[in-house]
């Protein structure tokens, strides 16, 4: 039995492809089941995102890739060969490895992105959901979420902003720290200001947004837009004094607002922190304003700068998180070989329990005479008894399990004799699942 | 220095470095291991704080040792509240190295071999002495407030670090804090002050004690502050300014309990 995986995304596929891939809604439960007959295995998993769609399987059959492979090329509409080249695939543990690696941000599009982890665990309630997911991708998965989750606990690999209007809206807090009843304005209007004003919005800023924008229309709309409130174009000075984040992206060929602007807002202000985020070019805001006790000015590059800093601090924590995947294998195959022993330590139980009930069975008539209560603890008595004899052997069991102990597991099965056919298992075991 | 006390600057000392570790490389690790450290430290310290006194018989307020040693472990537990915030962990890296030193300090201290004079028996002593000593500690606290928020200031300003940040209070929030605690240890200090004086007219010689540079020195801290905090209210200081204010208020503390201690104090024991 092995575990196999094969997917594309946006290290090998382009965009055209990667679309046609992408399983959405009802689909998803018929392809999972679809691709389990179709691969022939015995469990199937499809983790699907905008960057990446790969099928989790466990199966024995040989040819199972071509299998696969076959199938999507027909979905996509290319051949084997053409699709292969998009593809990768997995055997055994480097299939943990890569899940591991994708569920802790380090193979996504933007390093150490926080979305990836709730996608792997919707990939595995989708598979309960289909009924593909059996023991082995239910342990996987669930060991891919631990490592995940604490590849961001211990390491800082999704801190940070990523996006010029995430570091605004970082950066804010770190000024104001909570944002609820923060004032935010806008001077001008355009894309990337309206996402930052959105952004703030949603980390509690005060939803009287002020408006501001020389065509009084535009003003209005916008300010519908958000709920806010629409300030006439030369009153904005005096706006300065309220709002506490203002954000600068009109076409004026020259600074807008001025160091005397904002030294009035100031006087106003009694200390209250002023952030001017200018993400205009050319800029909006004149750069000696940024010199002013309390004022806090980032423009478009130094917001940028705050991305590109975040994410070669995110490139050096990734090494912290590879060494935490590294580890969860190492758990993951730990896990494995405890499943290897799990028959042997259920057949001794089962061995135990039977020779206990034989032996209650045989002295039945002569416990005849006590009581209900008292044949009641002669059972539990025998029972105990069975349970101490078979606690040292199933440790060791386990202890073998962790160190490629397969000898010791062997000399328990013929210790106890649990390969005739009354002590056998018989139940499959996925102890090459490994490899 | 018992065992106990000598663990306790242990702790402090470990503890200390793990938050800058944290603070400037980021390891999770270390900043998970602080809390930990830091309430192991001020256990020890309490024990050995108790300990001590018992054994010499003595209210660890009277010598000046003992008392900055106490003021340490109230530092530790200021710390202890605010690390129960991950981004006011970073607090750390000013609290913990004081508490550190504090500790320290009383540690290398030589004792008094005679327990108490007069003075420090007399029971008005301990209403001028607690109050000192837990303004001492607010006015601590506002001072690392203000320290870092000078820092991360300076941080915004200059645009550097993008993670650096995130481990560290956010900026307004820091200043409101400094503002707060600089409130409390004022009052507290006027207390200790007026206490102070109301005592000295009991004394026979009590024009000694005004021309004392430490009572000189312990005004001009208060009215550092005073000032501080006048433009805070008149005026609306809050931010930068009113930080230098705060540093040179606490610099003035500290030439009064320590400076003038070892290189001024006529009186000995005050």
């Amino acid at each position: 039995v092995a575990l196999v995986l094969i997917g594309s995304s946006h290290k090998t596929a382009p965009v055209t492809l990667r679309e046609k891939l992408v399983v959405t809604g009802k689909e998803v439960f018929d392809t999972l089941r679809t691709l389990r007959e179709t691969a022939r295995a015995r469990e199937c998993a499809l983790l699907v995102t905008c960057n990446r769609t790969e099928i989790y399987a466990v199966t024995d059959d040989g040819e199972w890739q071509e299998r696969l492979v076959a199938s999507l090329a027909r979905r996509v509409g290319l051949t084997p060969g053409q699709l292969r080249e998009h593809l990768y695939t997995f055997e055994g543990l480097p299939v943990a490895r890569h899940l591991f690696r994708v569920a802790s941000g380090l193979d996504s599009l933007v390093l150490g992105e926080a979305q990836i982890l709730g996608q792997v665990k919707e990939a595995l309630q989708l598979a309960r959901g289909a009924e593909t997911a059996g023991p082995l991708l239910n342990g996987l998965f669930q060991h891919a979420l631990a490592a995940g989750k604490r590849a961001r606990a211990e390491t800082e690999i999704g801190r940070g902003a990523v996006s010029v209007s995430l570091a605004a809206v970082q950066l804010a807090r770190q000024i104001f720290g909570e944002l609820t009843h923060r004032v935010a304005m806008v001077l001008g209007a355009g894309k990337m200001s309206a996402q930052t004003v959105r952004f703030l919005l949603d980390e509690g800023v005060s939803p009287r947004v002020l408006v501001c924008n020389r065509t009084p229309g535009r003003a209005a709309a916008l300010a519908e837009e958000f709920g806010g409130e629409a300030v006439p174009w030369e009153r904005f000075p005096e706006a300065l004094a309220r709002a506490d984040i203002v954000i600068s992206s009109t076409s004026a060929p020259h600074p807008v607002v001025t160091p005397d602007h904002v030294r009035a807002a100031l006087r106003h202000r009694r200390g209250r922190p002023l952030f001017l985020i200018d993400i205009a070019v050319p800029r909006d805001v004149d750069p000696a304003v940024g010199d002013l006790d309390d004022v806090y000015l980032f423009n478009i590059d130094d917001l940028q700068q705050v991305v590109d800093r975040t994410l070669s601090e995110r490139r050096r924590e990734a090494q912290r998180v590879e060494a935490i995947v590294a580890e969860e294998v190492a758990r993951f195959e730990g896990w494995l070989r405890t499943r290897a022993v799990a028959p042997t330590i259920a057949a001794l139980q089962q061995r135990a329990e039977q020779v206990v009930a034989e032996e209650i069975a045989r002295v039945g008539g002569k416990l005849a005479h006590l009581d209900p209560r008292d044949r009641e603890v002669v059972q539990t008595l025998a029972r105990a008894i069975a349970r101490k004899l078979i606690h040292p052997p199933i440790a060791r069991l386990r202890a073998a399990a962790a160190h490629d102990g397969f000898q010791e597991i062997e000399a328990v099965r013929r210790a106890f004799d649990l390969d005739t056919p009354a002590g056998r298992d018989g139940a499959d075991t996925d102890a090459e699942a490994a490899g | 220095m018992n065992g106990f006390l000598l663990l306790a600057l242990v702790g402090y000392l470990v503890a200390s470095v793990a938050i800058h570790l944290h603070v400037f490389t980021g390891s999770e690790r270390a900043r998970a291991a602080v809390p930990a450290i830091t309430i192991g430290a001020a256990a020890l310290h309490a024990v050995g704080i108790v300990l001590q006194a018992v054994q010499e018989r003595l209210c660890p307020f009277v010598a000046a040792g003992p008392t900055i040693g106490f003021a340490g472990w109230l530092l530790a537990l200021g710390q202890i509240a605010l690390a129960r915030r991950r981004q006011w962990t970073a607090a750390g890296a000013i609290l913990l190295p004081l508490a550190f030193v504090a500790l320290f300090y009383a540690g290398v201290t030589p004792r008094p071999d005679a327990p108490a004079t007069a003075i420090v028996r007399d029971p008005r002593f301990s209403l001028h002495v607690l109050p000192a000593i837990l303004g001492f500690c607010f006015l601590a606290l506002a001072f690392g407030a203000a320290v870092l928020y000078l820092a991360e200031q300076g941080l915004l300003k200059r645009k550097r670090a993008a993670l650096l940040f995130a481990r560290m209070p956010p900026l307004a929030p820091l200043g409101s804090a400094a503002h707060r605690l600089a409130v409390v240890g004022f009052t507290l200090l006027t207390l200790a002050l007026g206490s102070g004086v109301l005592w000295a007219l009991s004394w026979p010689e009590w024009h000694r004690w005004y021309v004392e540079p430490k009572t000189l020195t312990t005004l001009i801290a208060w009215l550092v502050y005073a000032v501080y905090l006048a433009y805070n209210h008149l005026a609306g200081w809050r931010g930068r300014r009113s930080c230098y204010l705060l540093i040179a208020g606490f610099t003035m503390v500290l030439v009064a309990y320590f400076g003038v201690r070892h290189f001024w104090s006529r009186l000995p024991g005050f």
